[in-house]
């Protein structure tokens, strides 16, 4: 069993803090990263990424090894719930879409310059690989789709708002998303597993 | 919503990006239609890939605190270190370990036991001292059943208890507690306030008021059904002059 698995188990059979802040260490980063992506707002991605670890803390059982690793999950996770998040506000705000400001347009997004290594980034060896990997499946796919999968995954559009954004008809929006997963989930290939 | 309409949205769901009008249809129709969950997972595998792509970003220590100390009472307690041996449920302590609700630890004969609640307290068990560990509202507490036991409570957070004779609630640096019979048992509280709620008694006493200026020393004792209190002379070990647990 490695550590995850094993302080999965211990925080699933018997509460150990220890073990859940272990897991918090490994995993928080991606958590933060995306709820910051998506949010743009370092108090509510702090919450979000907050909620996400206190319900995990609460029910680690809804995490299924067999559909996926860990890490997936959580980031899924954040990303879901950071999009609900930012959906709210939107509505309270009753703004449609935000237009990206000057620091955060979608070229500082992009993946290659996400943010600049600071002190507060960690990258690991096998997690720069992946990076590097996703960002060469990326390159890949035509430029119109990569730019619809930022958009929807990093800023969690709604399809009206991509529509909206890419001043494309809705149809257009949804074959871009739908060619571009389709695609990427095709260069990933046979590691696909590895991935999840 | 048929199925070429869902097939077209697929895209969309495995994004979380679509609207509310749609998206009940679509899971309903997703949930019956194994093409389209088939489809689904394979457009879900691409967009659980874009997560990697993202550079990780360490959150600031504040938060990782904040989420700490709001799951500490919740955390199991940690049977963390013994010296001269120390029982887990009538088995030989094997080293550090978590504890569940409901365990009874028991230190050795000559020895001392610690059990460490996350956020609340420390709870040196010692020379045979024998408690169960518990639940009470959100907190764990500690029902001394036999012998005596010397508690570090974590500044600001209450901690409880239990004796034959009543409950003892504390909020202060650290006190001691021993039962020497059903009938009889003694508390002692260095520095803070203590509640003591039991049968015909319900007492808070402050260390530095109530006539004991510090050291607040208590004989609880049953008559009739009825716990009493007395005034007692302080005689706890202090944790300064006690054997040193083995790691």
């Amino acid at each position: 069993m490695d550590w995850e698995a094993s302080a999965l188990d211990r925080l699933t059979q018997a509460k150990d803090l220890d073990a859940f802040a272990a897991l918090y260490d490994a995993h928080s980063p991606l958590v933060y990263r995306i709820c910051s992506l998506v949010l743009r707002d370092e108090q509510e991605a702090q919450d979000v990424c907050q909620e996400i670890f206190t319900k995990f803390w609460e029910k680690p059982g809804a995490f299924d090894a067999g559909r996926g690793s860990l890490k997936t999950y959580l980031g899924i996770q954040a990303r879901s719930r950071a999009i609900d998040r930012l959906r709210s506000r939107r509505r309270r705000e009753k703004r449609v879409a935000l237009a990206p400001a000057a620091d955060q347009s979608l070229e500082s997004m992009a993946l290659r310059n996400a943010h600049p290594s600071g002190p507060n980034a960690l990258d690991s060896a096998q997690q720069r690989q992946r990076r590097e990997k996703v960002l060469g499946l990326l390159d890949q796919l035509p430029a119109v789709q990569a730019e619809a999968l930022r958009l929807a995954f990093y800023e969690g559009l709604s399809h009206s708002e991509l529509a909206e954004r890419l001043a494309q008809p809705l149809g257009t929006v949804k074959t871009r998303l739908r060619r571009g997963l389709g695609r990427l989930s095709t260069l990933m290939g046979p590691d696909r597993e590895e991935w999840l | 919503m048929n199925h070429a309409q869902a097939d077209s949205l697929l895209g969309l769901l495995a994004l979380d990006a679509v609207e509310a009008p749609d998206l009940a249809p679509l899971q309903a129709h997703v949930r019956g239609c194994a093409r389209c969950r088939a489809a689904l997972d394979r457009l879900r595998a691409g967009a659980g890939a874009l997560a990697h792509g993202l550079r990780p970003l360490v959150p600031p220590p504040a938060l990782r605190a904040r989420l700490l100390a709001s799951l500490a009472p919740l955390a199991a307690p940690r049977l963390t270190r013994s010296s001269q041996g120390g029982l887990v449920d009538a088995a030989p302590m094997a080293g550090p370990m978590a504890l569940a609700e409901g365990s009874l630890v028991q230190a050795g004969p000559k020895g001392r036991l610690e059990v460490q609640f996350p956020g609340q307290a420390v709870a040196v068990l010692m020379d045979g001292a024998r408690a169960r560990l518990q639940r009470w509202r959100n907190q764990w507490q500690l029902r001394l059943e036999a012998g005596q036991a010397m508690i570090h409570v974590h500044p600001g957070q209450p901690f409880r208890t239990w004796t034959p004779l009543a409950t003892v609630q504390v909020k202060g640096t650290w006190y001691f507690a021993r039962v020497d019979s059903q009938d009889q048992a003694y508390v002692c509280l260095c520095e803070g306030w203590i509640g003591l709620q039991g049968p015909g008694l319900k007492r808070e006493l402050r260390a530095g008021l109530d006539a004991w200026p510090e050291h607040l020393a208590v004989t609880l004792t049953r008559r009739a059904g009825r716990t009493r209190l007395r005034p007692a002379s302080p005689e706890h070990p202090h944790p300064a002059t006690g054997p040193v647990l083995d790691a």
